[in-house]
């Protein structure tokens, strides 16, 4: 990750425009991510979201394709 | 995503995810996951199967066998995938330790859910298998992305645009059912 990576704009979407776009788009069009525990995860997750827990992210974003959008939640 | 999990009213799956990845990685190609796959369609198969037949209504009942229908489909596609990827006309083989048809989406073994099913309403039954097809869509996105092969991901990839079509035609009648309530 380069210094400019950390002032790049990151948007906050709704529920229901995660919802939209997802529904219009195959899973190999965006990363999904979801930054929670383990625990929570196996809890209940977005069908295809990839585990990624927060402390464990920087070592892990080389996994997902910088040129697709990013939804993490 | 604001409001984050909380704030998702949409499909969820259920499952550890260390598990779930375990089998796809032990997998040593698509032969595996096509095998797999083709089991817990043919569970999934025959719990609709069931199901369709022992439904309240027509309404049900029609839509179960269009289900049925539906994972015949899915079968179909992975037997040509494991036609042309590994030159078997035959069906796929269960994997070590599962009887084919013997479990469903999420590792339920089929005979728990059809007693589980006995007595319930169309409403009931289909929360359930829209819990379970949701797992479908998750599978079949993470072996996509497993899976090296072109030709195999967009299989799989296909597969997976399939059980979402299937989860909107599922909510869907859920919500019609729930407003004649």
């Amino acid at each position: 990750m380069g210094l400019f990576d950390h002032f790049r704009p990151v948007s906050t979407w709704t529920a229901r425009q995660v919802r939209k776009f997802l529904g219009e788009r195959s899973a190999d069009a965006y990363n999904l991510v979801d930054v929670r525990q383990p625990g929570e995860y196996e809890n209940g997750h977005l069908p295809g979201a990839r585990l990624i827990p927060i402390a464990d992210l920087e070592d892990h974003l080389h996994e997902l394709d910088r040129d697709k959008p990013t939804i993490t939640y | 995503m604001a409001g984050g999990i909380n704030a998702w009213d949409g499909l969820v799956a259920e499952g550890n995810y260390d598990a779930g990845m375990a089998y796809f990685f032990r997998a040593s190609g698509v032969e595996e996951l096509v095998s797999l796959s083709f089991s817990l369609e043919e569970g999934n198969r025959v719990f609709y199967e069931r199901v369709a037949r022992e439904a309240e209504d027509e309404e049900g009942a029609a839509f179960f066998r269009s289900l049925v229908l539906a994972e015949e489909r899915h079968k179909e596609t992975l037997r040509d995938l494991i036609s042309r990827s590994a030159g078997k006309d035959a069906d796929p083989a269960p994997p070590e330790g599962m009887e084919a048809g013997s479990f469903m989406e999420g590792g339920i073994p089929v005979g728990e859910a059809l007693s589980w099913a006995r007595g319930k309403g169309t409403r009931d039954i289909l929360e359930f298998a829209i819990a379970m097809e949701a797992n479908s869509l998750d599978r079949y996105i993470k072996m996509g992305r497993a899976v090296g092969n072109d030709r195999s991901r967009e299989v799989f990839q296909a597969l997976a645009g399939e059980e979402q079509g299937h989860l909107e035609r599922m909510t869907s009648l859920l919500d019609r059912l729930q407003e004649r309530k």
